[in-house]
């Protein structure tokens, strides 16, 4: 597989964390998520350093532990958008 | 016989539409929006009756299972999602099918899907380019962002197969590519984007010089934070990478390049016909 600078294939590894990280799309689980982390990610196959990234929202972190990094940052926007709405402007 | 009656190229920066106030400069949003809002007049202007939008997937629909180069969405609406904002567009099915059917009759493997959801990449541009929702869209969604993603060189031949497909179709399309220009989401040299890579290349686009970026490779899109021009090159693929463009906007933000553009179709070989 080709190695790139930034934003790569997922490795298999990989796959447990990128795929509850786009299962944040769903805003009801976005909210159960900063209502109670640790309950959204116990049953979840994740490291738990992976684990502790996701509540920390460490973007850098999460990409070290095999985030891809383009749906890292846009989740992290994400749940601040829903805990702290006033911080954006909508148009 | 079909026409290509307008070529339009814009940024779809996620703080267009939904800005963090504390680091993004709502002046610096306002001038994006008034060069889209030209985008959108020369559109109005184009006669255009439907509008063919090379779009990406920001790992929304396509993560782990079907990743394609090329999806043409063929349903009948089409839903987008982008925070709060769930619009709904027309899609020009009929085009859409002759797309992908006229595409597979002539060796282009393109996917197909009847249920994507369109993310800001369609909604961004949609809404400041087109705001009136006046005509339906076909949506084609480029993977950009998940490695191997389909060549430069790859992206020009696609869309110079949708060339011959579109002065067939008896139409009269406008064409629309998401996406750039330096910005690199997620990553520590988000604050330091190559803007004189920008720069250069618009500098060359306004002179027709756009072959340069046929023999450019995936690496260096994905080292110049560029990797979403692939949309521009299937773009260019239709109308011919040698037809000027005019550039309405550059600003560098201090994260991101936002273009604003559009070609000269009166010096492409489409408004010949070929």
């Amino acid at each position: 597989m080709p190695d790139t600078l930034y934003y790569p294939y997922l490795k298999p590894g990989t796959l447990p964390l990128n795929r509850f990280l786009a299962s944040l799309r769903d805003r009801d689980l976005v909210r159960r998520f900063l209502a109670d982390p640790q309950a959204v990610l116990a049953p979840l196959d994740l490291t738990d350093e992976q684990r502790q990234a996701l509540v920390d929202r460490d973007v850098p972190r999460l990409v070290a532990l095999g985030a891809h990094p383009l749906i890292a940052t846009l989740v992290r926007i994400a749940l601040e958008l829903e805990a702290h709405p006033e911080k954006f402007e909508l148009y | 016989m079909g026409e290509i009656t307008a070529a339009l190229a814009t940024t779809h920066a996620p703080q267009l539409l939904i800005r963090p106030r504390a680091t993004e400069d709502p002046e610096e949003v306002a001038r994006t929006h008034a060069a889209m809002a030209q985008l959108g007049r020369a559109l109005d202007e184009s006669g255009a009756e439907t509008i063919v939008f090379f779009g990406i997937d920001h790992l929304e629909n396509y993560l782990d299972d079907g990743v394609a180069p090329f999806v043409v969405y063929t349903g009948d609406e089409i839903e987008g999602e982008f925070g709060p904002y769930r619009p709904r567009y027309r899609v020009d099915r009929e085009l859409a099918e002759r797309i992908l059917h006229e595409s597979i009759e002539a060796g282009i493997d393109l996917a197909y899907s009847q249920r994507a959801l369109l993310d800001h990449s369609f909604i961004i541009p949609l809404r400041f380019v087109h705001p009136g929702n006046r005509l339906p869209i076909v949506p084609i969604i480029v993977n950009v962002y998940l490695a191997p993603q389909p060549t430069p060189a790859r992206c020009f031949q696609v869309g110079e197969a949708l060339r011959d497909i579109l002065l067939r179709s008896g139409r009269t399309v406008a064409l629309l590519a998401s996406g750039g220009m330096s910005h690199y989401p997620g990553t520590p040299k988000y604050p330091n984007p190559e803007f004189d890579f920008d720069r250069e290349l618009l500098g060359r686009l306004a002179k027709g010089d756009g072959a340069v970026m046929r023999q450019m490779s995936s690496k260096l899109l994905d080292e110049k934070g560029n990797v979403e021009l692939r949309t521009w090159m299937v773009l260019m693929g239709v109308i011919g990478a040698e037809t000027p463009a005019t550039i309405v906007h550059y600003e560098p933000c201090w994260h991101h390049g936002h273009a604003v553009l559009y070609w000269n179709l009166e010096q492409s070989p489409v408004s010949r016909g070929r």
